[in-house]
């Protein structure tokens, strides 16, 4: 009786049953215990703490696995090949870096490789976000005949492997003459079948009735869709920027094909070229490497900030 | 401002279903109506209708004396409130309350002032630049009110607007509602489910039923008069006793009403309001009485004017006392009480009642009144103030 009539006063619910059965609801933790109620919450409290301890260690585990190919790369990229490979190997920042570049720049041409990736990667994306958004958005809210059988079709073709594509598509490329130019490598892939998915299921939860208030108001389907309903799905908007963006700037089997001349090879392809037969620059390869993860790293880090939930709140009951 | 007609109108959907037939309804420019029924009877899809959310499948919708059928939304000029509020979650009380404006392309300073007159009028001034998310749900309504008054437009459609709050402040924006519906004088059509809002609203009450109008009238007229069973049942909280019961000639008198082993004789006041009951003698009718036209018999009152049973239950709502009686009286069991009653649970409790041969009637006596659940009481009807119906039709025997 005692303990529910402190919870009801307000104490807070992580205290622990000790606190809460002999103290009032300003004293914590700090309060004396029985025998039998000390010695099960002790054991509760150390349970909680081993498992936080073990949970951090698999987490830092996580981090290492995850960062120290990163970091290998970004230490390596500043080293010459032979430094690379020597043995004890070098764990700290050389000083190639600049000669690495050099190299890199004399081999590849890779300030021209680098903008041919930024102006594929980010014109696919804001392409692709435009496309898949406004497909999904039909999908989702507006009534057609056959839109049933659309949507299966556009779920079918997540089930035909890209390798299957690519051949009928250099084909197509070929015959209306664009091998070898940015529409080759921007546009087959556009309309993405499952970024058109993910849109449709966010706008599917996005209340009607604030699209028929908008059409009340005298908004166009335009504007509701820019205006009141893309705002409104900003976290899957945010995705799809980041998922887009990351499936282009890392995207080599497509571009390989279509783009024949170094000067207009992204970075992967470039990177690809520097391996040949005889010898291999393995520091220009992770400098080029390393310069490739940064822009991934801002379009995930500018992006991450919009998954936020809770957009929608207040606008409808509830 | 304008009036609103539907002529003829329809709205059949693809799959065959009929959710509006045959519609037929002229409201005056300035006028309040209410579209009620139970769900599923059409009143929102007319509602929508008016708005041009929903394509009409026939016949004719005029605002202003413009056909509209084919006009969208936006050229139709109109506001609607809806259930949910429907306030766009990024913008700001001023932003949601100003969009229509800003879309029409008024001038700035000129939206300004409107939303300001308008956040004055519902005293939202001091949140206009909070979000939606910040307002409480009352807060919320009067944005969504504010949204629609900026627009000085030629009709209000309110989609059930206070379905949403809670039952205080409920009662609290039906008087804010009507009180600024009466200093605007804007044409409005407003559905509700809600019974009171109904009665206490508008200048006209249209009920509706299966997508078909029932009765269009001033609250008190439907509920005095019901042209049906269906309104009789439907409108009125708690809802008229309706019984199904033997109509019995009486020689040298009006007809008399078999209720079980009693009898209730049939009033000239009665007659005089539905004649065709002298139609039905030798047969069975739906008699109704009102919950409030009953009374505590004395001395005075005549053989033939009173109901026995034993009391159920007895509700204390403070100013009246609702009393419970199992009588023995049989329900009306059709399907215009199916519609009305719009609860598959309740109407099947009426049909079980119904073939034992007793149903519960409500009875409403003032506080002072204080009976026992188990006591057997008699109780006095206001037989002049009954009302009659054809158990086959429905329809009123007037």
């Amino acid at each position: 009786m005692r303990a529910s009539s402190d919870r009801r006063r307000g104490n807070a619910p992580d205290q622990g049953d000790d606190a809460t059965a002999a103290g009032t609801p300003s004293e914590p933790a700090t309060a004396p215990v029985t025998p039998d109620g000390g010695a099960a919450g002790r054991r509760a409290i150390l349970k909680r703490r081993i498992a936080q301890v073990a949970m951090h260690v698999l987490l830092v585990i996580g981090a290492l696995v995850t960062l120290v190919p990163f970091l290998w790369i970004v230490i390596a990229s500043t080293h010459p090949t032979s430094g690379i490979f020597s043995r004890p190997p070098n764990l700290l920042p050389g000083d190639f870096l600049l000669q690495n570049l050099a190299n890199l720049q004399a081999m590849t041409g890779f300030a021209r490789v680098v903008f041919n990736s930024v102006l594929i990667a980010g014109a696919f994306t804001v392409i692709g976000v435009v496309v898949c958004s406004m497909a999904g958005y039909g999908l989702a809210k507006h009534r057609f005949k056959g839109r049933g059988v659309v949507l299966a079709t556009v779920l079918l073709t997540i089930m035909v492997p890209y390798h299957v594509l690519t051949v009928p598509l250099f084909q197509l490329m070929s015959e209306i003459g664009w091998i070898n130019t940015y529409q080759a490598a921007i546009l087959p892939f556009i309309a993405n079948a499952f970024g058109i998915f993910l849109m449709r299921q966010s706008f599917l939860s996005f209340p009607d009735e604030l699209i028929e208030a908008a059409r009340v108001d005298g908004a166009g389907e335009l504007r509701i869709f820019y205006r009141i309903v893309l705002p409104a799905v900003r976290p899957s908007l945010a995705a799809l920027v980041i998922w887009l963006f990351i499936f282009q700037w890392n995207n080599f089997l497509w571009p390989l094909l279509v783009l024949t001349t170094q000067d207009m090879y992204t970075i992967p392809v470039a990177l690809s070229s520097l391996i040949g037969l005889s010898r291999i620059d393995y520091g220009a390869i992770m400098t080029g490497t390393a310069i490739a993860v940064i822009p991934v790293m801002i379009v995930f880090l500018f992006f991450q900030r919009q998954f936020i939930s809770g957009l929608l709140g207040g606008s409808v009951r509830g | 401002m304008a009036n609103v007609v539907f002529d003829n109108v329809w709205k059949i959907y693809p799959d065959g279903t009929e959710a509006v037939k045959e519609l037929d309804l002229e409201i005056e420019d300035g006028e309040f109506v209410i579209l009620v029924g139970p769900s599923g009877c059409g009143k929102s899809t007319a509602l929508r209708m008016v708005a041009g959310l929903e394509d009409i499948s026939r016949g004719e919708l005029r605002i202003g004396e413009k056909v509209v059928n084919d006009l969208t939304p936006k050229e139709r000029d109109i506001a609607m409130v809806f259930q949910s509020y429907a306030l766009y979650p990024h913008m700001s009380v001023r932003d949601n309350m100003g969009f229509a404006l800003k879309l029409a392309k008024i001038d700035k300073d000129e939206i300004n002032r409107r939303v300001e007159e308008a956040a004055e009028i519902l005293d939202l001034t001091e949140f206009l630049d909070r979000k939606p998310k910040a307002l409480s749900g009352g807060q919320r309504q009067r944005v969504a009110m504010g949204r629609a008054i900026v627009r000085n437009p030629q009709a209000f459609l309110m989609d059930e607007p206070l379905s949403n709050l809670d039952a205080k402040l409920r009662v609290q924006m039906r008087s804010e509602i009507a009180q600024l519906q009466q200093n605007l004088g804007v044409t409005t059509i407003y559905v509700t489910h809600d019974q009171v809002e109904a009665m206490t609203m508008g200048d006209r009450v249209a009920v509706l039923k299966k997508g078909v109008l029932q009765q269009a009238e001033a609250p008190q007229r439907l509920y005095d008069k019901p042209d049906n069973l269906f309104v009789a049942g439907f409108i009125g909280s708690p809802s008229m006793n309706l019984m199904e019961a033997d109509l019995e000639s009486n020689p040298g008198g009006n007809p008399i009403l078999r209720v079980g082993e009693q009898t209730l004789e049939v009033p000239e006041e009665a007659m005089a309001e539905y004649p065709r009951v002298r139609d039905k003698v030798g047969g069975k009718v739906a008699a109704g009485i009102r919950p409030e036209h009953s009374f505590i018999p004395d001395a005075s009152t005549p053989e033939g004017g009173t109901l026995r049973g034993d009391v159920r239950l007895v509700e204390a709502l403070g100013s009246e006392v609702l009393v419970h009686v199992a009588t023995q009286a049989s329900p009306v069991v059709t399907e215009d009480m199916r519609e009305a009653v719009d609860d598959e649970e309740a109407f099947a409790r009426m049909e079980e009642s119904g073939a034992t041969g007793g149903m519960d009637m409500t009875f409403r006596f003032d506080p002072s009144f204080t009976p026992k659940v188990g006591d057997t009481l008699e109780v006095g009807v206001q037989r002049h103030r009954m009302h009659f119906f054809d158990l086959d039709d429905g329809q009123a025997l007037r």
